[in-house]
């Protein structure tokens, strides 16, 4: 049994920066995650042009998607949640579209001959560890930002007070990145396992689990980085505390 | 030590073993929830989110044992 689900993805072709000897690599995941956000941005401004205070149609759509995110996001960060939700909801979108697009029928099927080996000109762009973990350092760096400017000190004294604050805030992107990246491998290579055991009717419901994975993964990504964002800016300890206790008083 | 014939048993007990904790740690997770939501069907919503969350960091760890179960099948 041969499994042709390969961990890194495929170089399609590359490039040579002009007047350096830096070779780009345009990856398979790479073209499918450009058709993904080409798709995004086309539906965003498409569901914005010409807007409505009584909205109708794509706009409708696009303000139920939103309204719903932003309903979740109050759960979680309370009233800073608006001030969360451009990039919350932009990685939640992002993410489960781009697991979705993944288990289209010719993703990850069509292949093509490249520098004489067969690759997959399509490939669910979140089965590439290098997307997830660039995604994870955004909201690595985003949280640091925001923690840093919404209480400078509590920013520093954490780290002093507890040193292992170090280990779990450097932990967060790492498990962020592999947790989406190896869901999303996990499941094009069982899909490809259950092809093989039984390549008729059996791996539908496989791909139903697929899809069901793709929202929840997009989920857990977005609200875990609304929930880092919002343990970030929160007032410092003391001061909620002493609220609480005056408040008992 | 050169990759052997007892490799993919290497592979298979790291993903095997990795999965015991979290497969208990979600099940507890789960049982709790679903506790908590049959016995105050209206806190639903609030406890699935949370639920969620408990489930993602607990996952992670099989992700971890899953990833090198991929990398030492990766050396065969």
């Amino acid at each position: 049994m041969e499994i042709h689900v390969p961990i890194q993805p495929a170089p399609l072709f590359d490039f040579v920066v002009p007047g350096t000897n830096l070779v780009v690599y345009v990856t398979n995941t790479m073209v499918t995650s450009w058709i993904v956000m080409l798709l995004l941005i086309g539906f965003g401004i498409a569901a914005t042009r010409g807007m409505k205070l009584a909205p109708s149609g794509l706009q409708n759509a696009a303000e139920t998607i939103i309204e719903l995110l932003l309903g979740l996001a109050e759960q979680v960060a309370g009233s800073r949640a608006r001030s969360f939700l451009p990039l919350v909801a932009t990685l939640f979108l992002y993410i489960w579209f781009s697991n979705w697009f993944g288990i289209l029928p010719g993703v990850g099927s069509f292949q093509g001959l490249v520098h004489g080996e067969e690759a997959s000109v399509l490939r669910s762009p979140n089965s590439d560890l290098s997307l997830t973990a660039a995604m994870a350092l955004i909201v690595f760096a985003w949280v640091q930002i925001a923690g840093l400017r919404a209480n400078p000190v509590e920013f520093f004294v954490k780290f002093l007070k507890n040193p292992l604050e170090l280990v779990s805030e450097f932990s967060r992107p790492v498990s962020l990145a592999l947790r989406l990246f190896g869901n999303i491998l996990a499941g094009g290579i069982l899909v490809e396992v259950m092809l093989q055991i039984a390549p008729i009717a059996v791996p539908a419901v496989f791909l139903g689990l697929e899809m069901f994975v793709g929202l929840v993964q997009a989920l857990i990504f977005a609200i875990l980085t609304l929930a880092f964002l919002s343990l970030a800016t929160e007032h410092g300890h003391s001061e909620s505390h002493a609220e609480t206790e005056h408040a008992a008083h | 030590m050169p990759p052997g014939e007892f490799t993919p048993l290497a592979a298979g007990l790291a993903i095997g073993l990795g999965a015991i904790g979290p497969g208990i740690g979600i099940g507890l997770v789960g049982s709790k929830a679903m506790e908590a939501m049959g016995r105050n069907p209206e806190a639903s919503g609030t406890v699935f989110l949370p639920m969620i969350i408990g489930m993602a960091f607990a996952e992670a760890v099989a992700i971890y044992a899953l990833v090198i179960a991929i990398l030492i099948f990766g050396k065969i």
